[in-house]
């Protein structure tokens, strides 16, 4: 299933709902550049759903990392909702698992944001 | 016969052929090629000639890959397919095709930088109870002491550099030597399940 993102806002805060596969060459790079995107137009309280991310590979953790910095640098914050087991592991792994602010639920994402 | 050709075609399969000896059965690979070809792909040789069927001695399977992105898919395709013929569960087949699609990434992109007119040597075997799988680029090498820790503090938030670190915690061994190209050859080995 190849990688696909949706946003949406919920009071001043982007969710963005990904599936598919976060793997070098095209789901990577469009993650890269939705960021870019988002950064770009102010949209710097970003939470990337996960819970539909069927496989990402250390191109697409680089990609989580840079967007993480990128935002970041914006003044803002990126957070992670959904942790498949898989992509949990490889968070673990590469103990990046406490760089992020991973949330379960949506609310408390939402909730979690400095105002 | 793998005739090159434009169309992505998967026409492998893999089956799985008790050995004839006595003892245990030992799981064998079977490839057999039915159609043409997979466009990274410039040659894969069957051990013994054998090209339709493998016999029970046939354990090993050469496969030549371009240097290019795809051949990463691929490689994980083929490996993914072997582990399964192989027995290994979901869990373990997710964590062998891992390594071995950033094994080929990093041959593809630090060893051969993409370079077309240089090939990735892929090399699967059945050896003694053990799947071993060998990544050979024809770039310069390297070191292994000499790549930076992923989990040091500094390097934490770098947006590469991971996949050393995801082959040795998904495989049981890894090891990177000087290969017979002059390039890094990356060896990962993962232990056969226990026959059912």
């Amino acid at each position: 299933m190849s990688f696909k993102a949706t946003a949406r806002d919920i009071r001043g805060i982007t969710v963005v709902d990904v599936s598919g596969r976060i793997t070098l060459g095209e789901g990577s790079a469009m993650l890269r550049e939705m960021v870019k995107d988002m950064t770009g137009k102010g949209q710097v309280k970003i939470v990337l759903n996960l819970g539909d991310v069927t496989y990402i590979d250390s191109s697409g953790i680089g990609e989580l990392v840079s967007g993480f910095t990128t935002v970041k640098n914006h003044g803002g914050e990126l957070k992670l909702l959904n942790l498949t087991k898989k992509v949990h592991d490889l968070l673990q792994i590469t103990k990046l698992y406490t760089v992020f602010d991973v949330h379960s639920d949506e609310s408390s994402a939402l909730g979690s944001f400095r105002s | 016969m793998i005739e090159n050709n434009n169309a992505i075609h998967p026409a492998t399969c893999f089956l799985l052929v008790p050995s004839e000896a006595e003892g245990p059965p030992v799981p064998s690979l079977c490839v057999d090629f039915r159609a043409a070809v997979v466009l990274p792909i410039t040659g894969v040789f069957l051990a013994d000639g054998c090209r339709n069927r493998m016999t029970s001695q046939t354990k090993r399977m050469d496969v030549t890959l371009e240097s290019m992105m795809d051949s990463v898919d691929l490689a994980e395709d083929i490996i993914l397919r072997i582990a399964e013929a192989s027995g290994f569960d979901d869990e373990e087949r997710h964590r062998i095709g891992m390594a071995v699609r950033e094994g080929v990434i990093n041959a593809v992109t630090y060893g051969n930088h993409q370079n077309r007119e240089k090939k990735v040597f892929l090399t699967i075997e059945l050896d003694n109870g053990r799947l071993v799988i060998r990544i050979l680029d024809q770039g310069d090498g390297y070191v292994l002491a000499d790549v930076p820790d992923p989990l040091a503090e500094e390097n934490l938030l770098k947006s590469s550099g991971r996949g050393i670190l995801l082959m040795k915690a998904f495989m049981d061994e890894f090891d990177v030597v000087r290969g017979r190209t002059g390039g890094a050859e990356v060896t990962l080995v993962k232990k056969l399940p226990a026959a059912s």
